[in-house]
């Protein structure tokens, strides 16, 4: 009667070019035991697929514009520097990642500085002549004053960003939001500037929804735009709008594993098989009188669309405050162009993490527990939400037993929570000592976004790997050359 | 036959037995409930009325409005129901996915909120939930406020049981197999309870909607949890459809059959030929299968047109502009912006059409060009020229890459069009006007 797996498991979804990498073990167990527990391997080359996925979807809809690749997921540089060699932009969030984006080859003509700002920050982007993403009044008065005691005949190029959306045909709550200035406070802040045009180049509103559907977007877009033509009336000249990120990317390989697995934890959770997660926690979901109640607290890991596919089909919703346009066309028509700033799907398959088991043992409740020589910081899995089963390289697979009831990894912190993934995981089996288990696609806020060295526990090492000719190379990560230098033509 | 009140037409509707030489069976004779025949034209009147009708004096008394979270079948019978009764109706609900069940409802007069909602299904993390709207309203307003809530009211399967099932029944004894999509899963729970007690064998199979596929009135699996009334377990079996294979069901039962039904049942429809016929030869003695028409096919054509343009005459003609391909065709010559004004003095009678959309067209364009925005544009040339041979006509857009493209196509028609190079952005660029 029930089609359910008694293992229920999502099977990542991993780029060809790690699959291959997975296949070169000695390499892999060497690099681990001359570099040490915790490692994030790089793949700086798989950044070429989902920036071309971009470009494509500007490329079908005639649109000009900038993929800003947003640096703060991830720390590597191998990438930054990879990336550097295409026609994209960066977004950078602090001071420290604006010197790093410039080491990494980025001009500042193609840097675009977010977050917020202190003195310095702003002093430096002034300086450099680095676009900045404006998110308060304050702020804003604070580039002026700094604009001016610094002496500067170059204007400072700014975006606005921008909540607080609202629309006549639709109503939604917004979350409550540190982000942007509202919209209501627009026209007063334009008056502001066009007394100011000496001083700013005014060149469009950005935005930035978390989580939000496309109608919450399109309505922000709506918005956008319509304050887009007030600046122009009112004699600004926006180049274009900035749309932001949070473009969708594939972390299970196939959408009928990842519906089974969702109908498997909430069995679970009513109690029909045993518990799938840690402390029987649910993950969001709790039962209420024998009906499961709550909401996931984990991504949706299969989409229909994703990066530019997800683009592509964003620029022809139509817009009805524009008369059902299209937005593709409203964007062109108006000679405005399109920036986006994806950072989670620029960084899809750019990154693993690799722990070596330390230890195996029971939990109080008669768990199968495997140690790794990382630690939670090493992997935020709960805030990163990623439910997928990790791959195990085994040293000798004859000395390793099977795995029936599914296990959990914990990390090397002295502490009792120190869980590497809540959910249950299923290898067929169960690592030991020795052993390589490998989170996948971890670069997007996962493997270096929050980590610490708490309780003295060391930070990952970043290494790159890249593959040339069926051959393959590593480099520490910050010495990663996207130029091939050993094969130069040299006169 | 003469009726005191329309919510008196509810329930008793027949069945159609499908013809077995559609069906192919040897062993099954199938029938549909033609559900769609309600005064509403769904199912769901029997849902709305189930959950109403007790509660109707009190609602009269403390002239309360009626909510309702979902935007279809439910909506429209919880709308009828209100207006006979002077009661105020109010949907809030997601963004409507079917153009025409808004449209009716709006003829209604009933009050709609649409919600950007962030996810697809029942989500009491996002404070723009429809179900946590409307009950945040309904505990603050306790007296004016009424909520049915059909995915969670055990009236909803309780009425089911009484009557559709019951009916069933009464025409023909016993059922053996029965089919119904999973919306709220009310209905097809309240009917299986009804039928198993009737018969120990009987299987019942639960449909849903493939994820990221839509079928409207039809859940995906993933969704279903989340609706308080499901129970995995009541069903035998579960299968899930795509909306293409609902459509196929759809057209065989609108066009051979005279069943003028939407989608979902179309869907019932599939999901039972295809498991009944997997079955058939195996059987040894006689059996009785029953699905639903859930509701008439009017809302849906849209939904339709969306899946299936061919049906509407959106064929493909020839010579038609959306099987043009510019990248091969010979091009039109292009004019660049820097030469226009010396082009244009040398022909004076050219027409410069701009296809770009209106409002963009009043911020800024060429002097003495017409504005024809591109979808009105297409529709126009789409096999045609309606322009005069004898002159010139250079298309505009914004960045010249269309304009290109239907320049070349109207060459193929005789035309003697041309392309700005570049656009209105090229031509701006080179600062005709002053910025």
């Amino acid at each position: 009667m029930s089609h359910t797996n008694i293992r229920p498991f999502v099977t990542p979804r991993i780029h060809p070019r790690i699959q291959q990498a997975l296949q070169q073990k000695e390499l892999l167990f060497s690099l681990m035991d001359g570099v040490g527990s915790p490692l994030n391997v790089m793949f700086p080359q798989n950044i070429d697929d989902n920036i071309k996925s971009f470009q494509d979807a500007f490329k079908k809809n005639f649109l000009r514009g900038r993929i800003y690749f947003t640096s703060k997921p991830c720390k590597s540089e191998s990438v930054l520097r990879h990336a550097a060699m295409s026609d994209v932009f960066v977004d950078i969030s602090s001071p420290k990642s604006l010197a790093k984006v410039m080491s990494c080859g980025f001009n500042p003509a193609r840097i675009e500085a977010t977050g917020p700002k202190n003195p310095e920050y702003i002093m430096m982007c002034l300086q450099l002549d680095v676009l900045l993403n404006v998110d308060s009044m304050d702020e804003l008065k604070m580039i002026a004053a700094m604009h001016r005691k610094m002496g500067l005949t170059r204007k400072a190029r700014i975006y606005v960003r921008l909540c607080g959306f609202s629309s006549p045909r639709i109503s939604f709550t917004p979350q409550d939001n540190t982000f942007g200035i509202h919209v209501k406070d627009i026209p007063d802040l334009l008056d502001w500037l066009v007394e100011r045009k000496d001083i700013f180049d005014f060149q469009g509103y950005a935005f930035y929804i978390s989580g939000a559907g496309n109608e919450q977007r399109l309505v922000a877009i709506e918005n956008q735009l319509e304050l887009t033509m007030l600046a122009i009336q009112k004699g600004l000249k926006p180049k274009g709008i900035d749309i932001g990120g949070g473009f969708n990317t594939q972390y299970a390989d196939n959408q009928e594993e990842w519906d089974q697995y969702q109908l498997a934890l909430k069995q679970s959770v009513k109690g029909d098989i045993p518990s799938q997660t840690w402390n029987n926690s649910g993950l969001g979901y709790r039962n209420e009188n024998g009906v499961v109640t709550g909401g996931p607290i984990f991504f949706n890991h299969f989409h229909a669309l994703t990066k530019g596919d997800e683009l592509d089909a964003l620029v022809n919703q139509r817009l009805p405050q524009f008369g059902n346009t299209k937005m593709a066309d409203v964007i062109r028509d108006h000679l405005l162009e399109l920036y986006i700033e994806p950072g989670r799907a620029m960084l899809d398959q750019c990154g693993i993490t690799i722990g070596r088991v330390s230890f195996n043992k029971p939990s109080t409740w008669g768990e199968e527990l495997v140690g790794i020589d990382m630690n939670q910081t090493n992997l935020r899995s709960l805030q990163h939400k990623n439910l997928t089963q990790s791959v195990v390289l085994h040293r000798d697979p004859s000395r390793n037993k099977p795995n029936h009831n599914g296990l959990y990894y914990i990390g090397n912190l002295c502490v009792s929570y120190d869980i590497l993934q809540y959910n249950k995981q299923f290898p067929d089996l169960v690592p030991q000592a020795g052993d390589l288990v490998c989170f996948m696609n971890t670069a997007p806020y996962a493997m270096d976004f929050s980590e610490s060295e708490t309780l003295m526990q060391p930070l990952a090492r970043k290494i790159a790997l890249w593959s040339q000719d069926d051959t393959w190379n590593w480099a520490l990560d910050e010495k990663y050359m996207p130029v091939d230098f050993m094969n130069l033509e040299i006169e | 036959m003469i009726v005191k009140t329309i919510t008196d037409l509810i329930g008793n509707t027949p069945m159609l037995e499908i013809p077995p030489e559609l069906t192919g069976l040897q062993n099954i004779d199938l029938y549909a409930k033609l559900e769609h025949l309600n005064p509403f034209g769904s199912l769901k009147d029997r849902t709305a009325w189930g959950m109403i009708k007790d509660d109707l004096d009190m609602l009269k008394k403390d002239n309360r409005t009626i909510y309702e979270n979902s935007s279809g079948n439910t909506a429209k019978s919880l709308a009828a129901i209100a207006g006979i009764h002077g009661l105020k109706f109010k949907l809030v609900a997601a963004l409507s996915k079917v153009e025409e069940q808004k449209h009716v409802m709006q003829i209604q007069d009933a009050e709609i909120q649409e919600i950007a909602v962030a996810s697809d299904c029942f989500d009491p993390s996002d404070p723009n939930d429809p179900q946590f709207l409307i009950e945040r309203t309904a505990s603050a307003n306790p007296n004016s406020v009424y909520f049915p809530s059909q995915f969670t009211n055990s009236k909803n399967p309780a009425f089911h049981e009484a009557t559709t099932a019951r009916e069933i029944l009464d025409d023909i004894d016993t059922v053996d197999y029965f089919f119904a999509g999973l919306g709220t899963s009310g209905s097809s729970m309240g009917i299986t309870n009804v039928f198993r007690q009737h018969n120990p064998d009987f299987t019942s199979i639960g449909i849903t909607a493939r994820a990221n596929d839509f079928i409207p009135g039809i859940r995906a699996m993933g969704q279903l949890w989340e609706t308080g009334l499901f129970r995995k377990d009541v069903y035998n079996d579960m299968v899930s459809l795509s909306s293409m294979e609902a459509l196929d069901g759809m057209l065989e039962l609108n066009r051979k059959c005279g069943i003028l039904c939407g989608p979902s049942s179309g869907a019932n429809y599939t999901a039972a030929l295809d498991y009944l016929r997997k079955i058939d030869g195996t059987l040894t003695t006689r059996k009785k299968a029953v699905f639903l028409i859930n509701d008439r096919m009017e809302w849906y054509i849209s939904y339709v047109r969306e899946r299936m343009p061919e049906i509407f005459g959106d064929r493909a003609k020839e010579n038609a502009i959306q099987h043009f391909d510019s990248e091969t065709a010979s091009p039109a010559p292009a004019i660049s912006a820097d030469d226009l004004d010396q082009w244009l003095a040398q022909h004076p009678d050219a027409l410069i059409v701009d296809i770009r959309s209106s409002d963009s067209f009043k911020m800024l364009t060429i002097p003495n060009s017409m504005n024809m925005p591109v979808e009105m544009f297409e529709k126009w040339i789409d096999n045609n020229n309606p322009f005069p041979s004898d002159k010139p006509v250079v298309l505009v857009c914004a960045i010249g890459e269309r304009s290109r493209h239907y320049a070349a196509y109207l060459r193929t028609m005789n035309c003697n069009a041309y392309n700005l190079d570049g656009g209105i952005m090229a031509w701006y660029d080179d600062c005709k006007i002053a910025a």
